[in-house]
């Protein structure tokens, strides 16, 4: 085995070499680039995994592809070795040159990047996760690459399909579905991914790259790969669906907003480029200057600066969730004397100095006041607010009892307020140059730079972890609309109905709260024909999930019932087919139970890797009997042999041994 | 030793369909232990299918074999190592020298026998640092022979070995052959198309018309099988009656000449009813036996129906 892993290496090596210098160059170019931690940057992040993806995929393409070749790959599989060997002895040498060409370059940045002084932001070993997530990532599309190129199908049929599966597992392996955290789902993914692929190849090899003849765990891991890669076709069926159905992607967009008057509005963009933009009564919105409709270039003047925040009373999670890579271990806060600051997620501001690019200082809140206490996740000014351009050296910082002003420039924090006994902070920001909003679990204020109250309010929260809060300020002296919403979490349990903003508070410096408005529900997705279509393509076993975690799921049950319906026209057809083919009765079981879990793409894979045999008239019942087994089905009788011809020369060439018949 | 033992190859219903086609049918076949086997047939008539059956590197659609006493769906590397393979385009990695193919696939095998390597690769001339992907193709088959014999195995596969080599190379390919057939208990199993060499090397031989066996005997047998009878007429040769085991026939003039398996006295009184003026029989060279035995099979030669068909 040694020796064909040597033979491996030595013959792709060629690509080891053009990968590491295209991949090292790429790194060099994104590290000179960087101003901030690279490791951690969507910017590099992106390019990074679309090269590793590929030199993965590439890499086990031409492994493989090239040799199967028929005698070639004849004197590659006739050797003392079993075929699992063969396949390690190809595996092992590709991951070897895979590591090589982009796992020494990635190490060689980690380990620059980790040392101080290199990039002007903080850095902690947990960076390094995104990266080792792409890494393995490359694995998945090498296995994907290998199993492409072995085996014998069309390339436009099941051996395309290899790729969209491998697409898929990186899409499951980037989103987070509701119930699982974010930190194991891309490392399970990604070993689902390799074992999946690996034991698909595996198998490949055992048969030398046709369906007849695999091990069973080899053509299950088939079968499975190809239901994955064909249910993500399905879905992006839809795609299709909606656009040669309304000759359009776009669908409408409904949110609300508030004019500076005050004035809920309630906007439609709609899907052909036109806008609808009416009060809550349903009367269109008046320009002011003009009287006529507003359009929403007009309507972007009058609407009301907003602030939003995101609360969380717990332990931050909701927000990360939200959160990209980078952000989700700091947040650049604002350059003071050539100090560029950061909220890390340990809770404190670290100043990385601009030009030698090493820690400055690190502030964090007053010890002697509350000590072990950390800031919450920073909330800078929206970059559509006016006053964020002006340079100002303080930040507002929450900690879960205080709010804080942090000077950065004498690098001191000073209490601005401190929450009530037994309430606790869920959030604040700045609004602009007036002051900082502040919510706790109980009441909402709004406070100017001293610490002078403006205004506050109770509320009642519509989700007792996390909320969404935005501020408008309104025309007229403090005058202020608070909006409430539940947070993505519960939001997310009504796929029908978009309640981003439930509620909107009208507040004011002099009589706190004025008036409430509930808002009505926007119609997040009108589920048409296109949809309906799709739900045929989607298999019922991961909807089953959805339907378990999702409470009152009106739509993904409907969707349910159509797949599962789907399903089980597919078992019924399984059944059939298993029936003509002579399937056992076992087998025929196994895949109808997989065809009601699986559904349409589940039973497209069924009819792509299932050995389906000619059938030929038996001569002696006059049936159909399928030629793959030595007796007729329905009769019994072996097959006849060859018609004679009257000049066969037949003879026993050993002793005992039967003359041919 | 049961006669099972004594086989190196044996097979039994032995099939394989490609669509609804059958590209080997039905195939029951008995291949002794020593000797040098020779397994015919035209283009397209099953022979590598078959041996790459043996080999496991094709599912059958139905059918049992054996080789070297184990099931071909469940070789060993032992029985690999066994087995010597020569495919018929004499594939090799190109990037390799041919002292490295040769360190390479001595790697694997535990009874790599570096003389006859070396033997062979001095009989082809072969220079030890060329690269494979530069030699000539009856280099390349040499390379793979030595790499091919080298490891010493009980059977030798070929599979059409002299395809596309020229007489000088085909020759040193044969010779080859013939020396290791010299050494006890080797069995060769070949097939080709070429039927030049073939009384030179074969003891038996096996032919394949259409994806069907229909003779698989020792070579003697199947010469002494084979008769040339020539029918006298008067005047113009009137039409055959269907004659069992007829191979081919020609006309000449007012004669007609017949090739029948197994000639024998129903055959001659069939004849006789077309009441010819002589009926003589003669034996055939192996050439055209083979010759007759793989064309077209029928009352006629299909050079006759078409020349009777312009005259």
């Amino acid at each position: 085995m040694k020796a064909l892993i040597r033979k491996e290496l030595r013959e792709n090596l060629k690509f080891a070499v053009p990968g590491f210098l295209i991949f090292s160059l790429l790194l060099y170019n994104s590290y000179s680039a960087a101003e901030s931690q690279p490791l951690v940057s969507p910017r590099f992040l992106g390019p990074v995994e679309l090269v590793c993806n590929l030199f993965g995929l590439i890499l086990g393409w031409f492994q493989v592809y090239p040799e199967k070749n028929r005698d070639l790959w004849a004197f590659l599989i006739h050797r003392p070795l079993t075929q699992t060997q063969i396949f390690l002895a190809k595996a092992i040498a590709g991951l070897m040159v895979y590591c090589i060409a982009m796992g020494l370059p990635m190490l060689a940045l980690v380990v620059v990047a980790s040392r101080p002084g290199q990039f002007a932001s903080p850095f902690e070993w947990a960076m390094v996760w995104p990266v080792g997530g792409i890494f393995p990532m490359g694995a998945v599309w090498y296995f994907a690459g290998l199993l492409m190129g072995l085996r014998q199908a069309r390339w436009y049929a099941s051996r395309g399909l290899i790729l969209i599966a491998a697409l898929c597992i990186y899409m499951l392996a980037g989103i987070q579905p509701a119930g699982l955290p974010g930190f194991w789902q891309e490392p399970v993914m990604i070993i689902a991914g390799i074992v999946l692929f690996a034991a698909a190849t595996w198998g490949a090899f055992q048969s030398c790259g046709t369906d007849e003849g695999q091990p069973a765990w080899g053509r299950r891991a088939v079968v499975l790969s190809l239901t994955v890669g064909l249910t993500l076709l399905g879905l992006c069926s839809q795609i299709l669906f909606e656009v040669l159905l309304h000759g359009s992607l776009r669908s409408d967009f409904t949110y609300f907003q508030i004019t500076k008057d005050g004035v809920i509005c309630k906007v439609v963009e709609k899907a052909d480029g036109s806008s609808e933009i009416t009060d809550l009564s349903g009367s269109p919105l008046p320009d002011p200057n003009t009287r006529r409709e507003a359009s929403l270039a007009d309507f972007d003047r009058l609407v009301a600066p907003g602030y939003p925040l995101n609360v969380d009373f717990g332990d931050q999670s909701q927000v990360r969730a939200l959160l990209r890579p980078d952000t989700r271990f700091y947040s650049s806060c604002k350059t003071i004397d050539r100090i560029h600051w950061y909220w890390t997620r340990a809770g404190n501001l670290a100043g990385y100095d601009t030009s030698t690019r090493l820690l400055a200082d690190t502030i964090k809140p007053d010890e002697s006041v509350a000590a072990d206490d950390h800031f919450l996740r920073a909330q800078m000014s929206s970059p559509t607010d006016p006053e964020n351009s002006k340079q100002k050296s303080s930040v507002i910082l929450a900690t879960a009892r205080h709010v804080w002003e942090v000077n950065l420039e004498g690098r001191k924090s000073l209490i601005l307020f401190t929450a009530p006994d037994g309430d606790v902070i869920g959030g604040a920001r700045s609004v602009g140059d007036l002051g900082f909003v502040v919510v706790t679990r109980n009441l909402i204020e709004m406070l100017d730079m001293d610490g002078k109250l403006i205004w506050k309010t109770t509320y009642k929260s519509s989700n007792p972890d996390a909320i969404w809060v935005r501020v408008s300020r309104l025309a007229g002296a403090q005058k202020y609309a608070v909006w409430l919403g539940p947070y993505q979490a519960a939001n997310r349990n009504n796929e029908v109905e978009d309640r981003s903003y439930s509620q909107v508070l009208f507040v004011s410096g002099e009589s706190g709260l004025i008036s409430e408005t509930t808002l009505p529900a926007n119609k997040r997705y009108a589920a048409g024909l296109s949809f309906w279509l799709s739900a045929l393509f989607v298999p019922p076993a991961p909807l089953f999930y959805f339907l378990l975690g999702w409470k009152g799921a009106s739509l993904i049950l409907l969707l349910t019932k159509i797949s599962f319906g789907m399903a089980i026209v597919c078992a019924l057809a399984g059944w059939w087919l298993g029936r003509r083919y002579q399937f056992s009765k076992g087998t025929q079981i196994k895949w109808a139970i997989f065809h009601l879990l699986a559904g349409l793409p589940g039973f497209i894979a069924f009819l792509s890797v299932q050995e389906w045999p000619a059938r030929e008239t038996c001569p002696h019942c006059k049936q159909l009997r399928v030629v793959n087994r030595a007796k007729c089905e329905h009769c019994g009788e072996s097959f006849a042999p060859a018609q004679k011809d009257g000049t066969e020369i037949f003879e026993g060439l050993t002793e005992d041994c039967p003359i041919q018949a | 030793m049961s006669a099972k033992d004594e086989l190196v190859i044996h097979t039994r219903g032995l099939t394989r369909y490609f669509g609804a086609t059958p590209g080997v049918y039905e195939l029951n076949l008995d291949v002794p232990r020593g000797g040098v086997f020779a397994f015919l047939g035209r283009n397209g008539s099953g022979k590598s299918t078959t041996i790459r059956m043996l080999l496991g590197l094709l599912e059958p659609t139905r059918g049992e074999a054996e080789i070297l006493g184990c099931n071909i769906r469940r070789l060993t590397p032992e029985i690999r190592a066994r087995i010597g393979y020569l495919t018929e385009e004499h594939q090799v990695y190109g990037w390799m020298s041919v002292r490295q193919c040769g360190e390479f696939q001595s790697q694997f095998y535990p009874r790599w026998n570096d003389k006859i390597f070396r033997g062979v690769i001095d009989h082809f001339s072969l220079k030890p640092d060329a690269r494979a992907k530069n030699l000539s193709r009856g280099e390349r088959a040499g390379l793979c022979l030595a790499l091919t014999l080298a490891p010493d195995p009980e059977l030798l596969i070929l599979d059409d070995p002299t395809l596309g080599l020229d007489p000088v190379a085909r020759r040193s390919l044969v010779e080859s052959m013939i020396a290791l057939t010299r050494r006890a208990d080797r069995t060769i199993f070949f097939s080709t198309h070429q039927i030049d060499d073939l009384e030179r090397v074969a003891d038996y031989v096996a032919v394949l018309d259409k994806s069907v066996m229909r003779a698989c005997c020792r070579l003697e047998s199947f010469r002494e099988n084979i008769r040339q009878v020539r029918v006298q007429f008067a005047g113009k040769p009137p039409e055959l009656p269907t004659i069992p085991g007829l191979l081919q026939v020609m006309r000449n003039g007012t004669s007609l000449r017949l090739l029948c398996v197994r000639y024998n006295d129903d055959t001659e009184h069939l004849l006789r009813t077309l009441k010819p003026l002589e009926i003589e029989t003669s034996p055939v060279n192996l050439s055209d036996c083979l010759v007759s035995y793989l064309g077209a099979r029928g009352e006629k030669s299909f050079i006759l129906s078409e020349m009777e068909a312009h005259s």
